[in-house]
């Protein structure tokens, strides 16, 4: 926990230089930041290629991939822009803004972003056990995928166990890419 | 028998020449598809190993983790025969790379660039979830060619060897077929000359078995015709009866006396006087005798060629030799025709004279008879030569006139040919020696007296048979000598010792213990100036060397007249060189 934290707080360090040189200079902060929005935003569309999804969520032929922002949104238009021309295998994909996670929502992926209605932790809470696989961008409470910032790049941590018992299967290309992996445990099975 | 051997010798050089070329063919096509095999597998262990890493560098690609990218590309290092790796993104930038020499930083430019031939590149595209991430890029240099190559030297080593191994079989199969085929020449050569030489030793025991009995047969003759001859002379004035019946007998023995001087000339054995002789003379000179021989329907030709040499010939049996095969052309042209004499000089050369086994190479003068008759069929004119062979009618030639020429000719050291066709006609080619002495010799025989007078001379007759030197002394005594008779050399001897009056000798040649020419040489021993004459019918012993009188020596031959015995007696005594 501590080094989680300990991470926390080079990631706050690093936003409030971040900030600190937008104020100085606004061109490149303005610069800055949309680049770390743009990369998370790439990637949430890209870990869809590494994750299998179980079999009985399969969708009905023609629906849109789903990517989910629950809560405040930090990408704004830049999510848009950046699935617009991409596909899931040969499924579309749609972006879906919610105030609040539901169990049985359609997103495939979902960033929670939390909000005071609905915090990052209960969000999990909410989606865990669903077919979703769930991203956060640091703090307390983590999805299956964690971005953080290493090196002033966006990196993430993977939580298989937490993929596990939400039925998905991550491929070990994208564990061993991760910051770190908590991997599943051997004995325990998806419910 | 040469045919089938000579087709499997073919056959076998054929099957080696295959063999070779297939061997080569194998060689190369062998090498070829190693070539191709190690060119696929190289590309495909290339494709392996760039599919590996486009496989390996998905999640990175994907996440623009660079340093992950870097060390995944470092990994392949390791790999020496790995040139250069580029892994590209989606827009065709190059994001990670190693390389051993260049590599271009845009994947349009990677694609076009122009590669040597000892590279393999592939590429590879890097995917997941059916989405194109980008594209691997991987360049495997091959082994360079003199290592590949020296792969090949031990298998071309061996091929060069078995090339090596089938030359020397092909060359051998070669040298076999040369030898062989030298070898059945060689063959027919020798039979060629065999057949020749049996030809040869035929005709010779021949003229031996004929000399032999024309010998013995002349000797009786000798005693026939001389005391025929005895008998017509003392009884001139006699019954013209009883003389007409010795007339006849001595006909009779005189055509009996040409007959076997026939057999002797076959046998090579009657006593030859050659001469430097002018053939072409010669020739123009019996022209009128031929007309007159062959009669009208025949037209006799002579053509001369210039410059030509003197023959060394006995000229009268020439002659008779030319009349002889003339009345051969005359018989061979019932209907008329034409006969043709021909003289020129020839070399005879040594090839020539290899095809025959017994001509002298050298120079000839040459005398062709040739007529437009019926010709001789090519079965019979090996025998031709033979005595008693003939192709005329029973009764209508003896078969001698061509042994005769054939004998006299070898005797003289010539050579006789004959070309015939059936139909078209014949021509006998004699080739009569050259003479040495171009410049005709002063005649061998001498000057004729008739020396009346010269009676009161005693000559001493050696003669083992009775019959001939009972002949000899009436003979003798006829002619006015004095005549002293002995019957071998023995007695010979003592007979000059007890009679020192006795000037010439009258001998036989052939006795026995001493023969005629040893006698001679002892008496003149005794007696340097005593005169000797043989008495021969047969030349095959001391005083004929080939057939060929020693010069100076006096011969008469059996059988003979009084008339000759005195001509040739009084020739001897005429020469002053004494002998």
């Amino acid at each position: 926990m501590s080094r989680i934290a300990q991470k926390r707080t080079t990631a706050l360090i690093r936003r409030l230089i971040a900030v600190g040189v937008a104020l100085a200079c606004p061109v490149a902060a303005q610069a800055q930041e949309p680049l770390e929005i743009a990369v998370k935003a790439a990637y949430l569309y890209k870990f869809a290629a590494f994750v299998d999804w179980p079999a009985a969520t399969t969708h009905p032929a023609g629906a849109p991939f789903t990517i989910c922002v629950v809560g405040d949104d930090p990408f704004g238009p830049v999510l848009d822009r950046a699935v617009a021309d991409q596909k899931v295998g040969d499924r579309p994909i749609a972006v879906l803004r919610l105030a609040t996670a539901v169990h049985d929502s359609p997103c495939d992926i979902a960033f929670l972003g939390g909000s005071r209605a609905q915090s990052v932790k209960d969000e999990l809470s909410v989606l865990h056990g669903a077919p979703v696989l769930t991203v956060t961008d640091g703090g307390a409470a983590t999805g299956v995928v964690d971005f953080a910032l290493t090196q002033g790049r966006v990196r993430f941590r993977v939580d298989d166990q937490a993929a596990a018992e939400d039925g998905l299967t991550i491929s070990s290309k994208l564990l061993s890419l991760a910051v770190s992996v908590r991997p599943r445990k051997t004995s325990g099975s998806p419910p | 028998m040469s045919g089938p051997f000579r087709v499997s010798d073919r056959l076998r050089l054929v099957f080696i020449l295959a063999s070779v070329l297939t061997l080569l063919a194998a060689s190369v096509a062998v090498a070829l598809y190693d070539e191709n095999q190690y060119r696929l597998q190289s590309t495909e262990a290339a494709n392996v190993q760039a599919r590996v890493l486009a496989d390996t560098v998905t999640a990175a690609l994907a996440f623009g983790d660079h340093d992950a990218l870097q060390e995944y590309v470092d990994a392949l290092r390791a790999n020496n025969g790995v040139d250069a790796v580029g892994v590209f993104d989606n827009q065709g930038r190059r994001v990670a790379s190693f390389t051993r020499s260049q590599l271009a930083d845009r994947l349009s430019q990677v694609k076009t660039s122009v590669t040597a031939p000892d590279q393999v590149i592939v590429f590879a595209p890097v995917e997941q979830g059916g989405v194109r991430l980008g594209t691997v890029y991987l360049r495997d240099r091959t082994e360079p060619a003199p290592r590949r190559l020296s792969r090949y030297v031990a298998p071309g080593f061996l091929v060069v060897m078995a090339l090596l191994m089938f030359a020397v079989m092909g060359l051998d199969a070669r040298a076999l077929r040369i030898a062989n085929r030298e070898l059945q020449t060689e063959i027919e050569e020798r039979e060629k000359v065999e057949a020749a030489l049996r030809q040869s030793q035929k005709m010779e025991a021949i003229g031996r078995l004929t000399g032999g009995i024309a010998h013995d047969f002349n000797n009786m003759l000798g005693i026939v015709m001389g005391n025929l001859d005895l008998l017509l002379r003392r009884f001139q004035d006699g019954d013209p009866k009883l003389v007409r019946l010795a007339d006849h007998a001595m006909e009779g023995a005189k055509r009996a006396a040409a007959l076997t001087q026939r057999l002797l000339a076959f046998s090579r054995l009657q006593p030859l006087r050659p001469t430097s002789a002018d053939i072409a003379k010669a020739v123009t000179d019996m022209t009128d005798l031929l007309r007159r021989t062959l009669g009208e329907t025949v037209a006799v030709e002579t053509v001369s060629a210039g410059g030509l040499w003197r023959a060394h010939i006995d000229l009268p049996q020439l002659e008779t030799a030319i009349v002889n095969l003339a009345i051969n052309s005359r018989d061979a042209m019932p209907g008329g025709g034409k006969l043709t004499l021909e003289t020129g000089n020839a070399y005879l050369d040594r090839a020539y004279a290899d095809a025959d086994e017994d001509v002298t190479p050298g120079q000839y003068v040459m005398v062709a008879i040739t007529d437009t008759g019926a010709g001789i069929p090519a079965d019979v004119i090996g025998q031709v030569f033979e005595p008693f062979f003939t192709t005329k009618p029973t009764g209508m030639g003896t078969g001698l006139g061509l042994s005769q020429v054939h004998g006299f000719i070898k005797q003289s050291g010539g050579h006789v040919r004959i070309y015939s066709e059936v139909g078209v006609g014949t021509t006998v080619k004699l080739y009569l020696p050259r003479s040495q002495a171009d410049v005709a010799k002063p005649a061998a025989v001498a000057m004729r007296s008739q020396a009346p007078g010269r009676r009161d001379l005693t000559v001493l007759v050696v003669e083992d048979e009775v019959g001939v030197r009972d002949f000899a002394v009436e003979a003798l005594t006829e002619l006015g000598f004095d005549v002293i008779a002995a019957d071998g050399a023995k007695m010979a001897l003592e007979q000059l010792d007890l009679h020192p009056e006795v000037a010439l000798m009258l001998t036989d040649v052939v006795m026995p213990e001493i023969n005629g020419r040893v006698l001679a040489e002892q008496a003149r021993k005794r007696r340097p100036a005593l005169k000797v004459v043989f008495m021969t019918g047969y030349t095959r012993n001391a005083i004929v060397h080939n057939g060929v009188l020693d010069a100076g020596t006096h011969l008469v031959s059996k059988p003979f007249t009084v008339a000759q015995l005195g001509a040739e007696l009084d020739a001897t005594l005429a020469d002053k060189g004494g002998a």
